[in-house]
Parts: C-alpha cells; structure tokens; sequence
C-alpha cells in the first residue's frame, strides 16, 4: 500500500511526463499527437487537482484546524493552472506553435514550484496529522485511478 | 515537522538574490577592461598578479556572488528553510563581500599593503556573517529534510567554503606581510582546491540533483550518487589537507588527484545520461550549457589522464593553466548561466504570482516565462560564451591575441547584465501593475 507522498507524487511524475510528450509533438508540429496528448494530460491534471481539492485538503483541514493556510495557497496555484490550460486550450486549437510554448513554460514553472511545495511540505504534514491516512490514499487512488469526473 | 513550520512564503524579497547577480558580471566586465589596458603579457605565470586578479574576479567576483546570491532564493524553494532578515543580512553580506573583492583585486595588481589588509577584513566580515547565519539556520532547521541530498550537499559546501576563506585568509595575510608562512604554494594549491572541487563543485553538483530533474522532467539521479558524491568529494579534499599537513603521507597525493578525477566522471557521466533520457525535449539553451560544461570536463579528464611526455609540447607547458581555465570558464561559469536563465524567470513569475494572491483580475497581468527571458535571447548569450571560451583558448596559446578575449568578455558580460537587469525591471513593472489591479478592490 502506497503513502499519500508515494501516490500523489507519482502521479505528479505522470502528469509531467505526458505534459512533455505533448510540448515535444507541438515543437514538432505534430498536431494529432500534440491533442491527443495534450487531452490526456490536462483530463489526469484535473483528476489530482480534484482529488486534492475534495478528499485531501478537507482532510488536512480538519485535522490540523487550518483553512486560511497552505490549502488556499494550493487552491490559488490550481485555479492558476487551470487558467493557463485554458489559455493554452485556445492557441492549440488555433495550432499557434509560438503562443503555445511559451504558455507550456509558464505552465511548467507554476506546476514545478506548486508540486515541490506539496511534495516536501503538504503531504508529509497530512500523513502526520491523519489518523486514518491509508484510508485516505485509498480514496485518492479511486478518485485518480478509477472515477471520470471530467 | 512542526506545523509552524508549513510556510509557503518563505522566499526573500526579489532584491536580495538581484543584488547579486546585478553586481557579479560586472566584476568580469572591469577585469576585462583591465586585460585590455595591462601592458603585461596575459598569463605568464600563475603567481603573476594580474593572473591572481583575473581568477579571483572570476572566482569571487562572479561564481561566489551568484552562488551565494542562488542560496537565498534556493534554500526556501528546495528545503523550506529561509534566512531570517534576508533583506538586513544579505545588504551587509553583499557590501562587504563586493568591497573585499574589489579591493583584493586591487590590492592584487597594486601591492598595496594597506588595501590587502582592507580587503581580507572586509571578507572575512561578509563570509563570517554569511556563514554564521547559515550555521544558525542549519542548526535551527536540523530535524528537517534528514533524506534530503541536497540540502546535505548544501551543508557541506558551505564547511567547505569555510576551509577556503581561512585558506584564503591565510594567503593574504602572508601577503600583506602580516604572518609568515613556508610553504604558501601548498597553501595556495589547497585554498584552489577547496574553493573549486569542494565549494562550488559540491554546490554545483548537490543543487542539480534537484533542478535537472525538476526543470526538464528527467529522471532522479541514483541514489547512492547522491548520497556518497558529495560526501567523496570532501573526504577526498580532507585527506589532502592532512597529506599538506605532512599526517598522511605524501604518495596519497596522486592516489586523491585520480579518485577526485574519477568522482568528476562518474557525475558527468550520470549528468549527460540524466539530460539524453530526459522526458522534455524542446530546445533549450540551458540544457547546451550543461553539455558544454559536461564535454569541457571530458576534456579535461581525457587530456589530465594521458602521461604528460605523450602531450604536445604546447599543451604540455601550459598544462596546469589550460586546466584551471576550461573548469573555471568552460565548466564553472558555463552551468551557472546555465543555472541563471532557469532561476531568472523562475524568480520573478513566483514573486509575482505570490503577489497576486487569489486576485484573478491580478494573475491576469503575469508575464509569461518567455517575457522575462525570451530563447532567442538566451542563444544569443550562449553564442557569445562560445566565442570567449574560443578566445580564452586562443590567447592561452598566442597571448598576443588577448585583447580578442578581452573584447569577447566585455560583450558576453554586458548582455548578461542587460538580461538580469531587464528581468528586474520587468518585475518592477508588472509588481506596479498588479499592485494597482489589487488596490482597485
């Protein structure tokens, strides 16, 4: 059984590594790659943002006693990302090359810093403040893994 | 890990990193004015005082600012842990390490006693309060990130920049007349080789394990690279201080030259192998700087391991010179503006994107990445550090042409500062911006 740093980590791994797949067929102006790609990427991004926003942080919240903190800095940061991938919806079915890596990078910035403040501090606080924290990562798993909420 | 601890706004003001990187490739593009204008043959021997000027401006004029200035934006983002009053600490910090530096090169080219003495109390005071506050913060934070590499590195670099300042101090005061000291050519072996091999080289190498993956989707490096590499590295370089100390013998001499030769290579090859597999292949200068520094240390390792007799003669007398200056010039300085065109735009779309809060209106006027630092940008600067690498080797050879590198650093270093300087204004600029947008409500 995977901790929640286990699972929720990987699945940000999987999440770049799709994410550059799409980039590298848009460099390569490989447009059906590039959607394809692209769709996957941004449907498993939602997935986790999801899975954070309705079973991990309401947790975290509620044993730690704080909803003005960290949670609503993440909350900002996903509705960020939310917003460039509208952006970068918009310039890929206008197949614009330039504008949509220049977005990508931005994006690529914004998940990197947001993923490395969830990795070394969000996670590790939850699954020390969770009592029933395997249980947790259980739902995680079938919210990301098995639910379409898309 | 203590809840208190969670801070996710722990980063310094934008200023206190800028500071920094504003004042490093101004002391190259000064030392480059100075080759232009010195009437002495460039390079003629390692002890010359215009050659000490040039390393020294190299070494603590650029990669020491950088690095130092890297480590109070770097510290929060990879461990959490930040400088307490970065803005009090790093105004004297950087004041007195820019005075010592400027007046140690002077006092280099003047042999003026009174301005030696200057600048090893000016940094001995910018070092001290430095490392002190980071001896501080170490201590403070000691129960968090155990697992953590590259904090771990981090921790060591700095006791190793600890060894090279009193080595270093030690050096100037022999020269200032103040102490005296027999054997200062050991003396000036072990300060270079604790400066470059332990300091930077641990730094360098301890930052990546987390950057390299980060920035381009690569894979971890291996895990028993990151926890031995560093910790070789270091014991390597303590084993030659007791061999200088006459505790050791002295034939382990050459046996720590090879292992520190093969620890260079096991990293490069892990390095390349790290950058080839990795996952996010659009074009990207900093990725050229890593395998520029990657090939120039190949080189270096190739040229250092074939016996000296089966050299050419031109190689072979310049030897020790035409090592120092591909690390220093090719390997060092080519990762750290590598390392500058990541952590450029990183630094001001985060404080920017900290600043808007949960104002959507705001986040609406953040720049984008390629705003702050466009490629075309970016390659042009990686030209011109190709042409002065070209030229640095050039004038090793045939110093009569060392005006071509002088002319060659003065333009690299002048767009260099026009691209730190136009990140800073941008911030400036989109800071006002988003600064209205929330006032508005």
């Amino acid at each position: 059984m995977p901790s929640i740093i286990d699972f929720m980590t990987r699945k940000h791994r999987e999440c770049d590594d799709v994410f550059s797949e799409a980039e590298s067929a848009v460099a390569k102006s490989n447009w059906t790659l590039a959607s394809q790609q692209w769709h996957t990427f941004a449907d498993e991004l939602e997935l986790h943002l999801q899975a954070e926003e309705t079973i991990l942080f309401p947790q975290f919240e509620q044993a730690t006693g704080m909803t003005n903190g960290p949670t609503q800095v993440m909350r900002m940061e996903h509705q960020q990302m939310r917003a460039l991938i509208q952006d970068l919806n918009t310039t890929l079915t206008a197949e614009n090359k330039k504008d949509f890596l220049a977005n990508s990078e931005t994006l690529m910035v914004l998940m990197q810093q947001h993923n490395m403040k969830e990795e070394m501090m969000l996670y590790p606080m939850t699954e020390q403040h969770l009592s029933n924290s395997e249980d947790v990562c259980v739902q995680l798993q079938q919210h990301c893994l098995t639910e379409s909420k898309v | 890990m203590k809840l208190a601890e969670l801070s996710f706004s722990g980063l310094p003001p934008i200023d206190v990193p800028f500071r920094y990187f504003i004042s490093a490739p101004l002391f190259i593009i000064a030392i480059a004015i100075m080759i232009l204008f010195n009437d002495d043959p460039l390079w003629a021997s390692r002890w010359q005082a215009a050659t000490l000027a040039i390393t020294h401006a190299f070494t603590l004029g650029f990669m020491a600012s950088i690095m130092m200035g890297a480590i109070y934006q770097l510290l929060p983002v990879t461990s959490g842990i930040s400088f307490p009053k970065p803005r009090l600490i790093a105004g004297f910090c950087h004041l007195f390490h820019t005075t010592g530096s400027v007046l140690l090169i002077v006092g280099f080219l003047t042999a003026n006693r009174l301005i030696q003495i200057t600048a090893a109390l000016s940094l001995a005071l910018g070092f001290s309060i430095y490392l002190y506050t980071l001896a501080y913060m170490f201590y403070k934070n000691k129960q968090k990130n155990v697992n953590n590499y590259t904090l771990k590195g981090i921790k060591l670099a700095f006791v190793a920049l600890l060894i090279t300042v009193i080595l270093g101090l030690l050096l100037q005061g022999k020269l200032a007349g103040l102490i005296i000291i027999e054997w200062d050519r050991d003396l000036t072996n072990l300060h270079a080789s604790w400066g470059l091999f332990a300091w930077v080289s641990i730094l360098i190498i301890s930052i990546s394990f987390q950057v390299i993956p980060m920035f381009y989707v690569a894979a971890e490096f291996h895990l028993r690279l990151k926890k031995y590499i560093s910790l070789s590295l270091f014991s390597s370089l303590i084993v030659m201080l007791l061999i200088k100390l006459a505790i050791l013998p002295l034939y382990l001499q050459t046996v720590i030259q090879y292992i520190l030769l093969l620890i260079g290579a096991i990293y490069t090859f892990y390095l390349l192998k790290t950058i080839n597999s990795r996952k996010r292949k659009i074009s990207d200068t900093s990725i050229n700087y890593w395998q520029l520094a990657s090939i120039s240390f190949l080189f270096i390792l190739i040229t250092y391991a074939i016996p000296k007799h089966y050299l050419a003669n031109i190689i072979e007398n310049r030897a020790d010179l035409l090592f120092t200056a591909i690390f220093i010039f090719m390997v060092i300085v080519s990762i750290l503006q590598g390392m500058l065109l990541k952590i450029l735009p990183f630094l001001v779309f985060t404080h920017l994107q900290q600043q808007c809060g949960m104002n959507f209106n705001a986040m609406q006027m953040l720049p984008k990445m390629q705003d702050i630092l466009c490629k075309p940008h970016a390659s042009i600067l990686f030209t011109l550090h190709l042409i002065s690498s070209i030229n640095l080797l050039t004038s090793i050879f045939y110093p009569q042409w060392y005006w071509l590198f002088a002319c060659a650093l003065i333009v690299e270093f002048t767009w260099l500062t026009f691209l730190i300087a136009k990140a800073f204004y941008l911030y400036r600029l989109n800071y006002r911006k988003i600064s209205s947008q929330i006032t508005k409500i």
